[in-house]
Formats: C-alpha cells, structure tokens, sequence
C-alpha cells in the first residue's frame, strides 16, 4: 500500500473513530496526520515494545490530535480498533485526555497533556531520562503563545537535549481565528528556534517522504522541524460553512460525514 | 543543624546512594545549600542536582518527564511559587499521572523570609493540592522524627509527595518519640482532658512555650500533631473525637482546605455536638504587617493564651462556670463527687479524692443552690 493510500485510510479511520459519538476535533487531526504517520514510521515503537518503560517515546503536546494518534496506532496495530468505536463515548477510558495508568490497554499513548503548554516539558524529563531513545514532541503553533513552552525550549538546549526532536504543526491558526489576527505565535517560529540554538528544519507538513528525512536527520544541537500544514487538510471546505470555533472541535452532521467521506476519497 | 541543612544532607547522601536519584532545585538554593555537600560528591552525581533557573512550570514538567522515564525525583523550591504558579503542572503531568516525584516546599505557612515578604509565603499549598489526586501531603515540624519518616516514606513510595518545610532556618529537634505515616502522634495526652489541640509543622513546636503556660494553670488536654494530611488518620481522630471535649486545630494556612476544614468536616460528618475553634491565617487578619513572629501575628492576633482558653470558655455549663468561681476545672471526677455530696455520703466522695479537700465541693453546691434560688 502506498503511502498517499494509508493516509486517505488513517483519516476515514478518523471520521469512522469519531462517528459513533460525534465528539472530537477531526479538522486538528487532519492536520497532523501525515506528521504522526511520518513520526510512528521513524520512531521504534512497536506492538512488542509498547508496554516498555524505556523506549522511543512520541508526546503529542497540543492533545486535541489525539484522535488521529489513536487511530495511527490503531491502523499500526497498537491499539486494539474495537476500542476506537468507544472514543469519547460514556463510561469509556478513550478519549480527548488519556492516563495509561487508569487505562493500560492503552499503553501505546505516552502522556496526557490535555492542557496546552505542557508537553515540551514532559519531552525535555524523558529525553534526559533516557538519553539513548529518540523522544518526539508535537506541538502547535498557536501553543507558542504559552510561556511554559519558552521555559522548555531555553531548558533543552542548555541542556543539549540532542535525542528529542520537537515537530510543530504551523497550520496558522488558533480555536477563534487565524494566529497572525489574535498573538503572532505562527510567523517567527523558524528565527526564534535558531536564536533559541536550535537546529531548525522547515518543510511541508503533509509530504511524509521530507517529514521522514527531516525526523532522521541527525544533529549535533537539538532539533526542531517546522512542518506547514492546513488545518483540516481536504475539508477545509468546514471551515465556510462553520466558523473558527465550530471548525475546530465540533462533530458533524448527516450530510457533512458525507461530503468529509467523500473528500477523503477524492483527496 | 538547621531544617534547611539536614534535608539538603539527606537528599545529597541519597543521591550518593542511589543512582536514580534527581534533585531539581530552583534558582537560589543551590549554592546556599548544596555547595558544602557536593564536595566529595563524583561529577556524575554532581551532575542529577540540576538547577532549573527561574522557571517553576518547567521544573515541574521537566521532573514529571523524568520520573515517566524510571527516575526518582525530587523538587525544591518555594513551595508558594511551587504550589500556586506550577499547580496546573503538578495536576496535570505529575498526580495524574503518577509520577514519582517527592515535592518539598520550603517557607510553608507565613514563615516566608521578611526581606521577601507575603508573595513568598504559601497559605494555600495544601488547599491547592489537597485537590489532587495520587498525592501525599505531609507538613512536618523540625522534629527529627517526623522529617525522616516523610523523606523515609517519599523513597519507598512510588508516586507524588509533597512536604512542606515551613522556616527553613530553624534547628532539628532530636527526640525518641515515635510517629508513624497516616497516625497523629500524642506529644501531650493529660488523663480527663478537657480539651484537645491538633495542629502540624512548625506550629506544634511554636504552641509548647504557651502549652506550659496552661500547664501551670493546671489545664488538662490532648495535644496531637497531624504532621500526616494525606492520609489523614481519620480512624484516630474518630476515637478521640468520642471524647466530645472542645476541639482547636491550629495551622499556619487558610482556613479553607487544610487542616481546620479536614477537622470540620469530620466533626459535622459525626454524630457529636463538640465545640470547634479553627485558628489559622483567616483572610480578614491578612494585611501586609512585618512581624517578628508572622505565626503569632497572624495567627493569634498576638495572644494565643486567650485564643485558646476563648474555646473552651463558650464549652463551659452554668456548673463549670461556678465551679471556675473558685478557680478549680471540673471534669467526670467532680461530678462524681458533687453527686455524692448531695446524697450525703461524703466518705465515698473522700475516697475518691483520697485525703484532698472536700470543701470547695460543698462551698460550690452552696453557691449553686444560691443561683438556682434567684
């Protein structure tokens, strides 16, 4: 199966995971999908190794895409896909924040980070926990505007975290509008990370073959790839007819599962 | 050895001993106290004491990220930027997830340095964390004791811990008194007492002066430190809850959410009628006052004699108060004796008493039968 071919099915895996309670932010998700897939190809994470204390480790910091992280490890086998029909349902342990020790079947999920501005922190622990294992940290654009996010960044290249690479997905925009019309986190990214002492590396967040170069290149300094991306990539279509906010975290209705199905076919 | 110094020797000889052992301390503590002790420390260790700058959020995520990665962590820093700045951090990556990671939060309570000044003291750390889940909480006092079996506990414990020095600067006790994790521990228990007092940290060192002023006006009660918070020794304060004789908890906190409101809530939780008097920092009392003894101050307006004695003053019947006439607290034994008096067989009333005075029982019944007249 090509790679174009295990998007389109990670992304009807994502409409079929949110479909049975309607809830979940599938436009973030859209956006990320390409980015994750490139990130689970890279990192050695396994079915075997999952439930391993000391392995590769991908923290997903801007937690809204957790919907498209469970439906990746579902597609690559590390969560169980019966379980993605129970996302955000009731009395269900799936969902938008996930703890492995309250649900261990899901021990594929590294760390809840269900608030913004967190998980670069997280990242930074681990990747000095563990020095010999590749430690991923997605992030957004718009989480930039958290100041936690500047003290991670400062902390990890004084420290040289060289084994964690932070991937922020620059998509421009924010729940209530474009980032450049409410705090310009999106614009600089690239000139702030290289005065930060990283090393930076920009490149289309939906091209998985340059995502995978980028993640295995390797650096002296720690790395952070700046991936463009469309929120809600081939449904941007929502966007119209919706708003800001209901574009990014609202379910659909009848006729949008349709035409989201539909889009993804054609996509 | 001062608070500051045994805790900062103990954690150095821990990560000597243990190599899964981090210290992340925050910008101003590290030369202050880990200089001395890293002397004959080996880089590699020198190299687990991190100092996390001036980024409070940051060191709390970064040491979640640690103790997810198979490390034993431990925090020090100001345990008000600690608790109120970093609280979505210790919620969120730590307690959640249950990581290990020991929190010590030095200036708990009003003891924040005076040249700092209210913003350094924390009055609602526990408040704040008792919402958590996962987490211990222990306030310990400079009793040697109960310091080791926090940080004892916080090594054989797997998940979060927080313990809250209070004045860092003030020497450790050494004492032979036994405590235990999840217990009160007795430091006074008089027989009949007609009080009981309850407090943690530093302040149940602080009160003992005045204790031994009630001492001497022949006061009789239970004195207990609930150094312990979470887990709070529900089953002990249950029984001695049975007691029904008024109940002072003392604390250099809020009064919402620590100790008082623990003790408040069991109270009402129970089937007593006991009269409770929460004494802490209440938020009409705060103002920005540099006083030599903040807990004093703050605590006590000034005088906690009074404050104490006020509960157990609004307790006491129309008997105790004619009994107080004549400078004498009356408890089971007296009524005893009250009722055999009445029943005119003093003999067994001098048994009881065993060669003590009898008349300040008949002078009182005297004086009682007076006001019952009028």
């Amino acid at each position: 199966m090509t790679t174009a071919q295990d998007i389109k099915t990670i992304k009807k895996l994502i409409i079929d995971t949110v479909k049975p309670s309607n809830a979940g932010h599938i436009t973030s998700s859209f956006s990320v999908a390409e980015i994750l897939y490139a990130i689970y190809k890279v990192a050695d994470i396994t079915p075997q190794n999952i439930a391993d204390k000391i392995r590769d480790r991908v923290i997903i910091s801007k937690e809204h895409c957790r919907l498209a992280q469970v439906a990746i490890l579902g597609y690559l086998g590390m969560v169980n896909t019966e379980d993605l029909k129970n996302y955000c349902k009731d009395g269900e342990h799936l969902g938008h924040d996930m703890y492995n020790i309250v649900c261990p079947q899901f021990a594929a999920v590294d760390v809840a980070s269900g608030s913004l501005g967190h998980g670069l922190s997280v990242s930074a622990g681990l990747a000095m926990a563990t020095p010999d294992k590749q430690i991923y940290c997605l992030c957004g654009d718009g989480e930039f505007q958290e100041g936690s996010m500047w003290e991670a960044a400062l902390f990890i290249r004084q420290h040289n975290l060289k084994n964690l690479t932070i991937i922020v997905d620059r998509n421009y925009m924010q729940i209530d509008n474009w980032t450049k019309n409410i705090i310009d986190s999106s614009s600089h990214l690239k000139e702030q990370f290289i005065a930060f002492g990283f090393d930076v590396i920009e490149c289309d967040g939906h091209d998985v073959q340059a995502l995978i170069t980028s993640l295995k290149k390797k650096s002296s300094k720690p790395k952070c790839i700046i991936a463009n991306t469309i929120k809600g990539k081939g449904i941007e279509f929502l966007l119209k007819t919706r708003g800001f906010a209901m574009f990014h975290h609202s379910g659909l209705n009848k006729e949008e599962f349709i035409q989201v199905y539909e889009a993804i076919k054609n996509d | 050895m001062t608070n500051m110094e045994y805790y900062a020797q103990w954690l150095s000889d821990l990560i000597k001993k243990d190599k899964n052992v981090y210290l992340l301390i925050i910008d101003g503590w590290e030369n202050y106290l880990f200089d001395k002790n890293k002397d004959d420390m080996t880089d590699e260790q020198k190299s687990r004491i991190i100092n996390m700058g001036i980024s409070e959020q940051n060191a709390v995520g970064f040491a979640a990220g640690l103790a997810l990665g198979g490390k034993k962590v431990y925090v020090f820093m100001f345990a008000a930027f600690l608790t109120s700045r970093a609280a979505e951090q210790i919620k969120l990556d730590v307690t959640y997830n249950n990581a290990d990671v020991t929190f010590i939060g030095i200036h708990g309570g009003v003891t924040g340095p005076r040249i700092a000044g209210y913003s350094h003291w924390a009055l609602e750390d526990i408040a704040t964390l008792n919402g958590y889940p996962n987490i211990k909480i222990f306030a310990p006092s400079n009793n040697e004791q109960e310091i080791k079996a926090c940080l004892k506990y916080s090594v054989e414990h797997k998940g979060p811990v927080y313990i809250r020095l209070e004045n860092p600067g003030i020497n450790v006790i050494k004492t032979e008194q036994k405590v235990q994790i999840g217990k009160l521990s007795f430091l006074r228990f008089h027989r009949n007492p007609q009080f009981i007092i309850i407090s943690y940290g530093e302040m149940t060192n602080k009160i003992i002066p005045f204790l031994e002023k009630l001492d001497k006006m022949k006061y009789r009660y239970i004195f207990c430190s609930a150094f312990s918070l979470k887990p709070f020794d529900y089953d002990g304060f249950a029984k001695i809850l049975k007691r029904n004789i008024p109940i002072i908890a003392l604390e250099e906190h809020s009064r919402y959410g620590g100790l008082c409101s623990i003790v408040a809530e069991e109270i009402a939780s129970s089937n007593t009628n006991v009269h409770f008097k929460s004494i802490n920092v209440s938020n009409q009392l705060f103002n920005s006052v540099y006083a030599s003894d903040s807990s004093i101050y703050y605590l006590f307006n000034g005088n906690p004699i009074e404050q104490i004695l006020s509960a157990i003053e609004t307790k006491t019947n129309f008997c105790e108060k004619t009994f107080r006439f004549i400078k004498r607290k009356i408890d089971h034994r007296d009524r005893l004796c009250i009722c055999y008096t009445l029943l005119g067989i003093p003999v067994l009333t001098k048994k009881i008493l065993k060669n003590n005075d009898i008349s300040y029982y008949v002078f009182g019944i005297k004086i009682l039968r007076k006001k019952c007249k009028v």
